[in-house]
């Protein structure tokens, strides 16, 4: 059996508006996985529910077959979250954003902890930042540090919502090269949520389409780029 | 219908609230960085504002009794009139509505606001409980904030009702018998009972304005709307409180 997230049967209504409809799919571990769909179509509720954040009405999530019940952890296998507005906390600095997890959590000494948040921000560029408040930087900064702030739980599960909502192209890209850079020199399985046509295009080994609360389509950019899918359709 | 399903909703997430957070207790050494910085921003908000309302209360308090005890000469007992009523009712009440409206105030803006832009999911992803992280260091400060605060307003209130004795013409009390009198009246008793409300009044603000926080939904206009709310939760929980515990203290014979 392959190694897979694997949603079965969920749904999830919020006050009788049905969301996600008895959606099954499988998602291939090691790979980025984009999931498209139109503004309110459950995509971020989708991936919370990943996430731990939320659970489904029905239905069950599987990891390598192991049910997620409070998605914490699975066999210590970690999941995390980059928000769609970052998320970060605007009471700490930005080095003491990304030290946040390893401290709470009393892991490591005080020295390593540092030492592996510079070599994190400094591979995303943004070692600049590090005594600045979160709030003073541009949304294309926020974005790396949150990354940056997921990349120090050491995920297995790097999901993404929305990461480039609100940037412009030329930061869009360096989000692209980030999720590509990782794709290249790590295992993360990076399932990322967009409604960015191009971007997913950038970064996808395999497109999913997310509409009327099921996957439609799901497959690799060139066989979806020939489905003609309404949604790929830029004007629409 | 509705309103009575809310409102014991909100009972039940309070005392369930009320209950983390003395779980979150066994944290309290890893957390004191945390609970020195809520407090030295809870004096900081409190002081200054709690220094002019009890000097003006105290003030007042002395002109209003201490002219009606001239009428009939018996202005002396002025002291112990003033001394008793602010420490058992004027200064802790006031204390808490005070500390309601600065420090729980900001409590619930800072927390629905983390609430509303996700800041709150982003700590549970990354394995910290907000109980621990937020509510502990808010719950510990408070509860040491405000008896302080009461024991401050007590003082200073006395000092205001002991100056206008002192200048004022027609009660005209000196400083030692103005003192004398309060020292002979106001009993420990008295005391501790402003300072056993305190603790009430301070788990009330501190969990409520944090569970208002932790609870906001939905965008940024919610905000204004749950701090409101927050408020006036804790006044009104404040002052039904003061009369439920003012009647237990005298049935247990402190008053
Ligand atoms: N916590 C919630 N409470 C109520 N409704 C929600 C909640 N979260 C999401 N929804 C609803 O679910 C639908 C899908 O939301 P979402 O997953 O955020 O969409 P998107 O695909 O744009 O990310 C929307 O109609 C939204 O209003
Ligand atoms: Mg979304």
């Amino acid at each position: 059996m392959e190694n897979n997230i694997n949603f079965n049967n969920v749904s999830k209504s919020f006050s009788g508006k049905v969301v996600l409809d008895n959606l099954s799919h499988n998602f291939k571990l090691n790979e980025v996985h984009v999931i498209l769909g139109k503004s309110g179509m459950g995509k971020s509720v989708l991936l919370k529910m990943l996430m731990g954040l939320m659970t489904p009405d029905a239905g069950q999530i599987l990891i390598n077959n192991k049910k997620l019940d409070d998605a914490k952890s699975i066999d210590n296998l970690k999941i995390s979250y980059v928000f769609q507005f970052s998320a970060l906390l605007n009471s700490l600095s930005v080095i003491d954003n990304i030290t946040l997890y390893l401290d709470e959590n009393n892991i490591d000494s005080k020295e390593n902890r540092l030492k592996k948040a510079y070599k994190i921000l400094s591979d995303l560029g943004v070692e600049d930042s590090a005594s600045k408040i979160p709030s003073d930087l541009s949304g294309g900064m926020r974005k790396r540090v949150a990354i940056a702030r997921s990349l120090m739980i050491e995920p297995e599960i790097l999901l993404y919502d929305e990461p480039t909502a609100e940037l412009d192209q030329i930061n869009t890209r360096i989000i692209a090269k980030i999720i590509n850079d990782l794709k290249d020199t790590t295992n993360i399985t990076q399932l990322v949520v967009t409604h960015d046509i191009g971007f997913a295009f950038a970064i996808a080994d395999t497109i999913s389409i997310l509409d009327e609360g099921v996957i439609k389509i799901s497959n690799n950019p060139e066989m979806i780029k020939e489905t003609n899918h309404p949604l790929l359709d830029p004007i629409a | 219908m509705n309103g009575i399903y809310n409102f014991f909703n909100g009972v039940g997430q309070f005392l369930s609230l009320f209950w983390a957070a003395i779980c979150s207790l066994k944290f309290f050494s890893s957390s004191l960085d945390k609970i020195f910085s809520q407090l030295f921003d809870m004096g900081n908000r409190t002081l200054p504002v709690a220094a002019l309302i009890s000097l003006s209360i105290g003030a007042v308090l002395a002109l209003q009794t201490g002219i009606q005890l001239s009428e009939y000469g018996i202005q002396d007992r002025i002291g112990g009139i003033v001394g008793v009523s602010l420490c058992t009712e004027l200064a802790p009440v006031m204390a808490a509505i005070l500390m309601a409206g600065r420090v729980g105030s900001s409590i619930t803006a800072e927390i629905s606001t983390m609430s509303v832009y996700e800041e709150i999911s982003a700590l549970k992803t990354m394995d910290i409980d907000p109980v621990k992280y937020l509510v502990l260091p808010r719950f510990v400060a408070c509860l040491i904030a405000l008896p302080f605060l009461v024991i401050y307003m007590d003082l200073i209130g006395w000092l205001g009702g002991s100056i206008v004795s002192n200048l004022n013409q027609t009660i005209s009390v000196s400083f030692t018998a103005f003192y004398n009198d309060l020292s002979q009246v106001v009993t420990f008793s008295d005391i501790a009972s402003g300072l056993i409300k305190s603790i009430f009044f301070s788990i009330t603000i501190s969990i409520t304005s944090c569970l208002v926080g932790l609870t906001t939904e939905g965008g940024p206009r919610e905000i204004g709307t749950s701090v409101t709310k927050s408020v006036v939760a804790s006044f009104i929980a404040i002052l039904i409180l003061d009369y439920i515990l003012t009647r237990f203290l005298i049935l247990v014979g402190l008053l």
